[in-house]
């Protein structure tokens, strides 16, 4: 349903060339069919690195409100997807370390009554039930990517999540194809170290061992 | 016996990019070794179960697609107030010349300054020069073609030009001890100044321009990151407004010190105030400098504040509208109190935001109470709040209010 299914040439005709042009001549339709192409990479990337779904949200709702604002910077040396990606990266990154420093903005809002129409508001709330073992094993790997450090988090989430190359990752990133593979390696070292020591793996340690 | 294999070839075994010769050796050493096989086994399928064990994402664009709608809307409207930054090259460099041009506009020049002579180029050069930051850097230039007109105002160099600046304003705070200027071919630059010492490490600097419409009293001006790598080490932002050439305001930016997987997305917010409250039309200039590597990308955004007229509170919004709404200012809220953190670290604050929404729905007042003693804070919270847009009220104007509670988590 979404971007996967149309593949999107490079050849010369170029439709992502013409999308970021009726995008930039301020065409609706374009930003729309943008934000339809990429909101499931974009939405898989933000995913991965934040566990709280409200979170997601505000943060993919960031990521394309950033993309749309930079559009005219874009200058096509990457793909639209690896540039998509790569805001996405910032934004969460950047979300992290916000609440990595354990800064928290409480805001209450008091409406007035008198100028508040009295129609409630309804708060959806997800509700993760279904196998406790698949449970236990999310609730595991989400605790492991959160002891990463966001950088290592990212190459380790784009790699082993998102299928994605070291060079393309150092894209996305911004950093050296080197400089990834060495995270992507502390990374790894870490993350499956954790994982390893969590009971909800341990019998797939055994599994292993008894090969 | 081949040697047991090493952590970094399992997992580029397991991914695939292990290279093949490295990669027979690794086989053919399988073969023989329980231990190392169990380990390969044992990641492989750690890695899969991990994989696993996350749920497919099932998102919920309905409550993401509001928003996004609103993004749209707010990018396809008045389309001309987003300057880019002018890609590397020609218009680049026209916009770091013109920049240094319109800043300094009346230059004490130094005729006891030995002159550095920029030889002529034949294609697109950068001059680069490292000077004593509280020195006076002046650079003239002898000829130059039409190319180096700039294409943001209608301001061209001419030959014969002399532009000065001085660090104290523009040099020390933009540029850092160094400095980078695009040259043109056909042009030629004479760079004056008592302390030069080489040409040296690249610093590219961008500019921009944003027009301050005529009658306006209060503009708001924001630099976000742009495309490129953006890496900003001990960089600074400036925010240089001026009105008819002279500076008025300089308005440092908050800028993030970001290393390369990080990038601030607002460099800097500032508003531009009438200086005499009689409104009229201005020029704010952007400069931004960093001292890594790395094209100078950024948008320059532009909201009129202009005070507009009063409406009495009649009307009504649904609570939930209320809600959502101010959600999505919830980021850039947060962000105006790490900024103001930075310099107060202690900083604790209940601010009360009065908002206004007129008729279609629009922010037409912002007022704040708490947060005097802040004026930057206030400024920010203020710049945020009036870009909230709300669907147009039941029955008339309406007034919102929204306590915030600025606190570090304990």
């Amino acid at each position: 349903m979404e971007g996967s299914s149309l593949p999107v040439s490079e050849a010369a005709t170029d439709p992502e060339t013409d999308l970021i042009a009726r995008c930039r001549a301020g065409e609706a339709s374009a930003f729309r069919e943008l934000y339809q192409l990429h909101r499931s990479a974009v939405y898989g990337v933000v995913a991965r690195m934040i566990s709280n779904e409200a979170d997601r949200e505000e943060v993919v709702q960031d990521v394309f409100l950033q993309i749309f604002k930079s559009l005219d910077n874009f200058r096509g040396s990457a793909k639209l997807s690896t540039w998509a990606h790569r805001v996405a990266v910032n934004v969460t990154l950047q979300h992290i370390r916000r609440k990595g420093r354990r800064i928290k903005l409480h805001l209450r809002e008091v409406v007035p009554e008198a100028t508040v129409a009295p129609n409630g508001s309804s708060v959806e709330v997800d509700s993760p039930e279904g196998e406790a073992i698949r449970h236990e094993r999310q609730r595991a790997v989400e605790r492991a990517l959160e002891t990463l450090s966001p950088k290592k988090r990212i190459a380790l989430v784009l790699a082993d999540f998102e299928g994605k190359s070291s060079k393309e990752i150092a894209a996305i990133v911004g950093a050296p194809a080197l400089t990834v593979r060495t995270r992507l390696f502390y990374a790894r070292r870490e993350f499956y170290a954790q994982l390893a020591k969590e009971p909800a793996f341990s019998d797939v340690d055994l599994e292993g061992g008894a090969k | 016996v081949s040697r047991c294999i090493r952590e970094r070839e399992i997992f580029a075994l397991l991914d695939g990019s292990i290279k093949p010769r490295a990669k027979q050796r690794v086989e053919r050493h399988l073969e023989t070794c329980a231990e190392c096989a169990n380990r390969v086994q044992t990641l492989s399928r750690l890695k899969a179960a991990a994989v696993d064990a996350l749920p497919p994402l099932e998102p919920n664009w309905a409550r993401i697609n509001p928003a996004i709608e609103h993004a749209i809307a707010e990018a396809t409207r008045r389309p001309e107030r987003r300057l880019a930054w002018a890609p590397l090259g020609l218009s680049a460099a026209a916009a770091v010349l013109v920049a240094i041009a319109l800043i300094v506009t009346n230059p004490p020049a130094d005729p006891d300054l030995a002159p550095i002579e920029q030889p002529e180029v034949s294609s697109i050069a950068r001059a680069e020069l490292v000077y004593e930051p509280l020195e006076l850097l002046e650079i003239r230039i002898s000829e130059s073609s039409s190319a180096s007109q700039g294409p943001l105002i209608g301001e061209p160099i001419r030959a014969g030009d002399t532009l000065t600046t001085s660090s104290a304003v523009a040099v020390r705070v933009a540029f850092g001890p160094r400095a980078s200027l695009d040259v043109y071919p056909n042009s030629r630059l004479t760079l004056h100044s008592g302390t030069v010492v080489s040409p040296s490490i690249e610093l590219v600097a961008g500019t921009s321009l944003i027009d301050i419409p005529a009658g306006a009293l209060e503009h708001e001006l924001t630099v976000l990151a742009g495309d490129s790598v953006f890496t900003i080490l001990d960089g600074t932002v400036e925010l240089t407004v001026t009105d008819d050439g002279s500076i008025i305001a300089v308005l440092d930016g908050a800028v993030a010190v970001a290393d390369d997987a990080d990038r601030p997305t607002v460099l800097a917010a500032g508003v531009w105030r009438s200086p005499d409250r009689s409104g009229g039309a201005g020029k704010a200039w952007l400069r931004l400098a960093r001292n890594e590597l790395g094209t100078a990308d950024g948008v320059v955004a532009g909201e009129d504040l202009t005070e507009r007229e009063w409406e009495r509170p009649t009307g009504t919004l649904p609570k939930r509208v209320v809600r959502e709404t101010f959600a999505r200012a919830k980021p850039n809220l947060k962000v105006c109190y790490e900024t103001a953190l930075k310099r107060f670290p202690e900083l604790e604050v209940s601010v009360t935001a009065r908002v206004s929404v007129g008729t279609r729905g629009q922010v037409s007042k912002v007022r704040l109470r708490g947060g005097e003693r802040w004026p930057d804070l206030e400024r920010c919270i203020s710049s945020v709040l009036n870009q909230l847009s709300f669907p147009p009220p039941n029955g008339g104007p309406v007034d919102l209010i929204f306590p915030l509670r600025l606190s570090p988590e304990r």
